[in-house]
């Protein structure tokens, strides 16, 4: 998958995994994966990014005797999901027109056989 | 490798970025070997499952914004001259000192030519969104102004009123493709701008790996 839109989705992904309460960084990767794949060393700087352009919240709590960092969704993070939503509209209307073309892409790779 | 093993060599790696930067990935490093410990994982395993340390710190770097990097690029120029200054004789610094004031005329007109050009290929194109929009302005402002002079000026009948005030509102209406031409052009030029800043820190990030 490309990059860009590889981590467009990653984000919007964090950010859906929050939407029924706050959450710590290991917890959202498992919720995300059985989706999509993803690691620390790409979550953490989808956390600073979200953080960095007020789609989340962080609070430092203490959990067993040390400090977890909790994430919470902001109203703004929430727009965020809704507007991936319309825009992806778009794309699911290309894919099906490239997918009912998916027969021709084969055919027309055999023409020469 | 050890949780502290892991945290030490990922301290040693972003030893050269800000502290408060490093504390703040080394903390989230730390909770993460935590919580998989808390989920039945040992402390190897844990570690294991962060990925290669290589993959954490590139992460990092990409993410980092032009100005960190670029700062960091020149404290470390710095700080590897200093140690050159302290292992190197004072003779060979004085050779490669009067080498490089030898050879000022070649590289230092072909930095200044190179500049140059990236400067003024910037300045042209802003000048040309700046002309479109000047150019919207001034045709927005006088077809409106002839379109409402044609009924104020007295003419002997309505004909060249009308006349009047319809080419205003065309030439107004041809201002406004200017407006648009100049905000596609002002996106084309602020993509270009955005493309040149990343390719820059692509080349420093990868002239670091190279020096270290």
């Amino acid at each position: 998958m490309d990059a860009q839109l590889r981590r467009g989705i990653l984000e919007v992904c964090v950010l859906t995994a929050l939407c029924e309460g706050e959450s710590y960084g290991y917890q959202i990767i498992k919720d995300i994966s059985p989706y999509i794949a993803m690691s620390e060393s790409t979550l953490y700087p989808i956390l600073k990014r979200l953080e960095s352009s007020g789609a989340l919240t962080v609070t430092s709590r203490e959990h067993n005797g040390r400090l977890r960092k909790y994430y919470a969704i902001t109203p703004a993070g929430r727009r965020r999901i809704t507007s991936f939503l319309t825009e992806w509209e778009d794309v699911t209307r290309a894919y099906d027109y490239i997918r009912s073309a998916s027969h021709t892409v084969s055919e027309g790779g055999t023409i020469y056989e | 490798m050890t949780r502290d093993e892991f945290l030490a060599a990922l301290t040693h790696r972003l030893g050269y970025l800000p502290y408060g930067e490093v504390k703040k990935t080394v903390d989230f490093y730390r909770e993460a070997i935590a919580d998989r410990m808390e989920d039945g994982m040992t402390e190897a395993e844990a570690v294991a499952a962060l990925g290669s340390l290589d993959e954490i710190v590139r992460e990092i770097e990409m993410n980092l914004p032009l100005s960190t990097v670029v700062k960091t690029r020149v404290d470390d120029a710095r700080e590897r001259a200093r140690e050159k200054k302290e292992t190197e004789s004072g003779g060979t610094r004085a050779f490669k000192i009067l080498f490089l004031l030898l050879t000022c005329p070649i590289w230092g007109s072909l930095l200044i030519a190179g500049v140059a050009v990236v400067l003024s290929l910037l300045i042209t194109l802003f000048s040309i969104v700046f002309a479109l929009a000047v150019t919207a302005v001034a045709l927005i402002a006088s077809g409106l102004a002839m379109a409402v002079a044609a009924f104020i000026v007295p003419y002997p009948s309505m004909a060249p009123r009308l006349m009047l005030s319809g080419i205003g509102l065309v030439i107004t209406a041809l201002g406004f493709v200017f407006v648009f031409a100049a905000m596609v052009m002002g996106k084309a030029v602020s993509g270009s701008v955005r493309f040149t800043g990343k390719t820059v820190k692509k080349a420093i990030l990868r002239g670091k790996g190279a020096a270290s």
